[in-house]
């Protein structure tokens, strides 16, 4: 926000506060909400080792959110995450046992990064449409991890590494999501590439005639994604244990949902990882107290789709009411 | 006639089908060789089949989408009205058909209404619906099978073999191709898809049309609900779940732009039948499944990217 130069610490009446200040504000607003409505109805809710456990349960989500966001913000999308974390873990399971968890390890990484490249080279070079190319990438790669893994589980012994809890009780797969959210912030909003994706997201032609090399920037942003991928799988490897053939099956759904939730445009240009991380835990804490008052998960389910719609509505009448351009 | 002339220039639409069709062609030629089966009648009918549900709601799709609008929630949203069904279907069964119905209309208003009035993006919002339906009928369905009992109608064959739910997919996709291309709802769906202030300057109320294209994908996703049901003679939590990937990936496949103003209703079934046919081939071939699901994913991106290619080949 501030390399942006916008004043936009006063109030909602300036021009460029219109767009970004309210926007975390209103969230802010309901993720406040959320908190005292459970802390009033469950006297579980406030306690340390429950916020602990709504931060583990947004970890993965949150890892692949952050790259998912510079993406968006780049006019971008990724929607075969879930699947690519999927197929990461496979690899790492069923390669484990004969190469060492090591090697093991290094593959699954240079598998996501692959994914990624692969995915950025169909936007970037055949110039397929981003949610086409990874709606397809998707479906072949929950493919492939069935006909390679046979929908079979895959134990992954000795590798817990992301449950355990050195400090304060709280695991190592939050603070991995932690130092994750942390250098996206940092990349997004401190360097020259961050600044350059939402001049690329915010009009990309603009963007090229100013200089900036669009199709490296875009083709780069999905290697970050693929490695968000790798990542995740791995933390998801440890924290379950083991891979299954529906291992990260429909997560991008909740990917996409924290990311809009938190703000960022869809058509690319606005957006910030501090608005993906609110989005994140809206809904984290959504269903956290909803489990605390023992509500049937698929009430979670119904008022994360209600509570999509009005956070975008609200946004939207908001913008129109204060005379912005949509 | 103006709007037709401006939605679909003849130089993409043709060959985006025709590569298309030589896509199918090679496919058939290549399963009749490698099957002794594939060239038979009852499996034509059997490939018919298999798309008959998709095939109803990608006929809607295809509209939305020309409209430059999309629906995520329609896998949920067949549940949902499969659901009302079975729930319904122990006390009058005429009912319970009137009662999915308008299930389903109540879902595409609702998803219009959202798309409309609050103007929320349609991708957030079917997202958003498709999230809530799901909820709602794994919440009163409690996840568990219902059985639905002397509805067994999408199955009967009365004649040439061919079963009642592939009557019914015909019977969607020529009543779609009719509204899109001889109506003035239809030619103003593309008109909006190509370019909403032209349509908005000449008086084309985006509002109506928008609202009036999800209304059918509603009503769609209920006669779809209908004969899925009768098809499973069951609805659980699980039922039409990544309806909505297959429903897209054959519109697109089928030369339908994802921004709109440009898709017809021919295009789609040739995309229906790209996938379906592969995917019946490789079953006729003892291919395991998931290499359907690898092969559906290599052909999307690919067919695309041809259709990519050939634009900006025609565009230089």
């Amino acid at each position: 926000m501030s390399a942006q130069g916008s004043t936009a610490g006063t109030a909602p009446s300036t021009a460029a506060g219109r767009r970004r200040l309210p926007e975390s504000a209103s969230l802010i607003g309901v993720l406040a909400l959320e908190l005292v409505a459970f802390s009033v109805m469950s006297p579980y809710f406030l306690t340390w080792s429950n916020l602990v456990d709504i931060l583990t349960a947004v970890s993965i989500v949150g890892v692949l959110a952050c790259a998912g966001t510079l993406l968006m913000v780049a006019g971008q999308f990724d929607l075969s995450v879930g699947s690519g974390m999927g197929f990461t873990a496979l690899m790492l399971a069923m390669t484990a046992p004969s190469i060492g968890i090591g090697p093991a390890v290094l593959l699954a990484v240079a598998v996501g990064l692959l994914i990624g490249a692969i995915n950025g080279f169909i936007v970037t070079v055949l110039r397929v449409n981003a949610l086409i190319t990874t709606l397809g990438m998707l479906t072949l790669l929950r493919g492939l991890h069935l006909v390679i893994g046979h929908n079979l589980e895959y134990p992954i012994p000795e590798f817990d590494w992301a449950v355990v809890r050195p400090v304060l009780d709280v695991p190592v797969a939050v603070g991995v999501f932690i130092v994750v959210a942390i250098l996206f912030v940092v990349l997004m909003q401190r360097t020259f590439y961050g600044r350059r994706m939402y001049a690329i997201g915010a009009n990309a032609v603009a963007a090229r005639l100013v200089g900036i090399r669009v199709n490296p920037a875009v083709f780069t942003a999905f290697v970050l994604s693929g490695a968000s991928m790798a990542l995740a799988g791995i933390i998801a490897a440890s924290q379950l244990g083991s891979v299954s053939g529906s291992t990260g099956t429909g997560l991008e759904f909740t990917v996409v949902t924290a990311i809009i939730l938190g703000g960022t445009s869809l058509t690319g240009g606005i957006g910030t990882v501090s608005g993906t991380l609110i989005g994140l835990l809206i809904v984290g804490v959504l269903q956290n107290g909803l489990n605390l008052l023992n509500l049937d998960s698929s009430w979670q389910q119904v008022a994360t789709g209600a509570l999509l719609i009005l956070a975008v509505a609200f946004d939207r009448l908001r913008r129109s009411g204060n005379g912005g351009a949509q | 006639m103006t709007a037709a002339a401006i939605a679909r220039p003849r130089r993409f639409a043709i060959p985006s089908w025709g590569a298309l069709l030589l896509v199918l062609a090679a496919e058939m030629t290549m399963f009749g060789i490698t099957s002794p089966y594939f060239f038979s009648w009852d499996n034509f009918v059997n490939i018919v089949t298999t798309v008959s549900v998709a095939g109803i709601i990608a006929s809607a799709v295809t509209l939305l989408m020309v409209g430059g609008q999309l629906d995520l929630s329609v896998g949920s949203g067949v549940a949902a009205t499969s659901f009302v069904l079975v729930s319904l279907s122990g006390t009058n069964m005429a009912l319970a058909i009137a009662a999915a119905l308008v299930v389903g209309l109540l879902i595409g208003l609702l998803n219009g209404l959202i798309v409309t009035v609050l103007r929320v993006n349609a991708l957030i919002a079917t997202l958003g619906t498709l999230a809530l339906l799901r909820g709602l009928v794994l919440v009163f369905g409690h996840s568990n099978y219902l059985f639905i009992t002397g509805f067994d109608w999408a199955t009967y064959r009365p004649f040439l073999n061919v079963p009642l739910s592939v009557w019914v997919f015909l019977a969607a996709a020529v009543i779609a191709h009719l509204v899109m291309q001889r109506t003035v709802f239809g030619r103003q769906t593309y008109t909006l898809g190509s370019n909403p202030v032209a349509a908005r300057l000449v008086g084309i109320s985006s509002r109506r049309t928008v609202i009036g294209a999800f209304l059918l994908s509603g009503l769609c996703m209920a006669v779809a609900g209908l004969v899925l049901s009768s098809q499973l003679a069951s609805v659980s939590g699980g039922t039409g779940t990544g309806l909505e990937i297959s429903v897209i990936t054959a519109v697109i496949l089928g030369g339908t732009r994802l921004s709109g103003g440009q898709g017809t209703i021919p295009g789609t079934a040739i995309g229906l039948f790209v996938v379906a046919v592969m995917g019946n081939g490789l079953t006729l071939l003892n291919i395991d499944a998931p290499w359907q699901q690898v092969a559906t994913g290599v052909l999307l991106i690919l067919a695309v990217a041809t259709d990519q290619w050939r634009e900006s080949r025609d565009a230089a």
